[in-house]
């Protein structure tokens, strides 16, 4: 089975665009149809929920697309897939030799003559010659399923550069307010207060500020911004205390979510992998000073059940399989977590387990 | 009456296959391969059945890939809105009404925006113009050859110390200006250097592309959101 994806005019426009910078009309069509055809691909990933890096892409890069007949598109990490063009009419794939390294798979993007849609053909896991006949291309299932092979490390330093393995989403992605406002509410709450109300937000800061002049041993001298972002914005970058520094952080995600002071945190839903129980493993990662990150893993019930499921483990493992650290959900416990910190490079995995059925995930850091 | 019966049932039949594959996808989570594989074939069915709405909106398309997003991103869970419910409607009467709606947005669109200007690419039927053929090149504008050309000039005792093992004559500086305008086709520059094409083009991507990028990124040569 082909499927189809429309071109967009934004599409188009971006093609022309980029083909308007090249020197000659026979470059200007090469750089016109590889810009839809990675824009096809990249959109037809996204629909699925893959994570594309479009603007990292070489295709996407004035200079690299002007030396080089090139249509990659960046995933994660340093995974790249190339989007070839194919005309109506053509019966093979042509394949750039500066294409063959570097590539998970090489997609045939059939541009329809009215530019309206691209019909994807199929793929190819390697190329070492400049055409391929169409008909050696397999499915899209059988892409699918060699995107998935790839063994995930999850770079969390990539993290905060905006890059995201496939699979971890921004919260809201999973946790809509209108869906489970339930959910949404618990989820937000900071040692019981719900940020979303000032009052409490003016309580948490003025909580933290003493604390963090208690830990600091600076009785009176470290002043109180009135505005509570700046406040929560100076303790995250002054204080040594990473439980202060945490706990300012969450607090921030709900009151200025985008605030890059507040780290970046993602979720993934584990399913109903874990004896039909559905629970979500959320990473958040804070910069800590030089090349550090520290780092926290907490597991959420998912849907409408308000605890985790009694006797729920999370586990994190270090680079030789060794039990670093370990917390175990109780009766009504409405998360776990755990805190690791280390220096950027660092391996390590975190296992969440429940009835003798367990998930794993490889982190860097 | 029979021959009209027919595709009523035909239509009944891929409803109930649709909405089978729906409860399939569902039970597997967001960016799982399961659910992946699943959408795929969704999609497919979908626009083997003929029976999703069409327009001759110059903006068609732009309306029919935000339905393809929301569809697949709302069939089992809310995101930014209602999820999909089957009680309610078939899979493809619940993408059609969307697709409907988006339509009609660009259409209130078009009323405003006609009364600001009218676009010069555009024919009388609001079809935008742009055949491949007339996509022209216009390198006054953006000089970027040239800019490259110089940097590879002011770069080019650096450039000529990185050549392929034993030949200081196959080096970043010829290689990088033998593949500008005009293009030397690499099955040309395998005869003239007698070395595979395998060889060049994975020097040329090892050695030559990653260099050109970074100075791409030195320039500040980098697209703008599109």
């Amino acid at each position: 089975m082909t499927l189809s994806i429309p071109i967009t005019p934004l599409a188009r426009q971006t093609a022309r665009t980029f083909a308007e910078q090249q020197p000659d009309t026979e470059k200007a069509k090469q750089v016109y149809l590889n810009t839809l055809a990675v824009w096809i691909v990249n959109d037809y990933l996204q629909m699925l929920g893959t994570e594309t890096d479009l603007k990292g892409s070489d295709s996407w890069n004035p200079i690299a697309r002007l030396c080089a007949d090139i249509a990659d598109l960046k995933l994660w990490g340093s995974n790249r897939i190339e989007c070839r063009p194919v005309l109506p009419g053509q019966r093979v794939c042509t394949i750039p030799p500066e294409t063959w390294e570097d590539r998970l798979a090489y997609l045939a993007v059939q541009i329809a003559e009215t530019e309206r849609e691209g019909i994807l053909l199929g793929f190819i896991p390697e190329a070492r010659q400049s055409t391929i006949l169409l008909h050696e291309f397999q499915s899209l299932d059988q892409l699918l399923e060699r995107l998935h092979a790839i063994p995930v490390v999850i770079r969390l330093s990539q993290w905060l550069h905006g890059a995201f393995e496939s699979g971890w989403l921004a919260i809201e992605h999973l946790i809509s307010y209108r869906e489970t406002p339930e959910l949404a509410f618990r989820t937000r709450q900071v040692r019981g207060r719900d940020p979303e109300v000032p009052e409490n937000v003016s309580v948490l800061v003025k909580q933290l500020y003493r604390e963090h002049c208690l830990s600091e041993n600076n009785l009176d001298s470290i002043a109180l911004p009135s505005d509570p972002q700046q406040a929560l914005i100076q303790l995250l970058q002054t204080a040594t205390n990473e439980e202060l520094r945490w706990t300012a952080a969450e607090i921030l995600w709900t009151i200025d979510p985008s605030n890059p002071a507040a780290g970046v945190r993602r979720m993934t839903d584990l399913g109903l992998q874990l004896a039909g129980q559905a629970v979500a493993l959320m990473v958040a990662v804070l910069p800590q000073r030089g090349q550090r990150l520290t780092v926290l893993q907490r597991v959420y019930p998912m849907g409408q059940q308000p605890w985790l499921p009694p006797g729920l483990q999370l586990s994190i493992f270090d680079e030789t399989g060794k039990l670093f650290r370990q917390a175990q959900a109780r009766q009504r416990d409405n998360y776990i977590q755990l805190k690791i910190s280390g220096e950027v490079g660092e391996e390590f995995t975190v296992r969440v387990e429940l009835d003798g059925v367990s998930i794993t995930e490889s982190f860097m850091i | 009456m029979g021959n009209v019966r027919m595709p009523e049932s035909e239509i009944t039949n891929l409803d109930q296959q649709l909405q089978e594959l729906v409860i399939e996808i569902c039970r597997h989570p967001w960016g799982s391969l399961a659910r992946q594989k699943g959408i795929t074939k969704l999609i497919g069915l979908i626009q083997q059945s003929h029976r999703l709405w069409r327009d001759t909106h110059a903006g068609y398309e732009d309306a029919l890939q935000q339905t393809w997003f929301y569809v697949c991103r709302h069939l089992c869970e809310a995101a930014t809105g209602a999820k999909y419910d089957p009680e309610q409607s078939s899979v493809i009467t619940w993408m059609n009404g969307y697709l409907k709606y988006r339509l009609l947005d660009l259409k209130q669109q078009d009323a405003i925006d006609s009364q600001k200007r009218v676009f010069s690419r555009q024919t009388d039927t609001g079809e935008v113009l742009d055949p491949i053929d007339q996509v022209p090149a216009k390198p006054e504008q953006v000089p970027i050859l040239e800019e490259v050309v110089d940097w590879v000039q002011r770069e080019c005792i650096q450039l000529r110390r990185v050549h392929i093992r034993d030949r200081p004559d196959v080096n970043c500086e010829v290689l990088i200006l033998r593949r500008l305008l005009p293009v030397t086709p690499w099955e040309q520059l395998s005869r003239e250097f007698r070395i595979p094409v395998a060889t060049l083009s994975q020097f040329y991507r090892r050695e030559c592309l990653p260099r050109l990028v970074a100075f791409g990124r030195s320039q500040g040569y980098l697209d703008a959101e599109p």
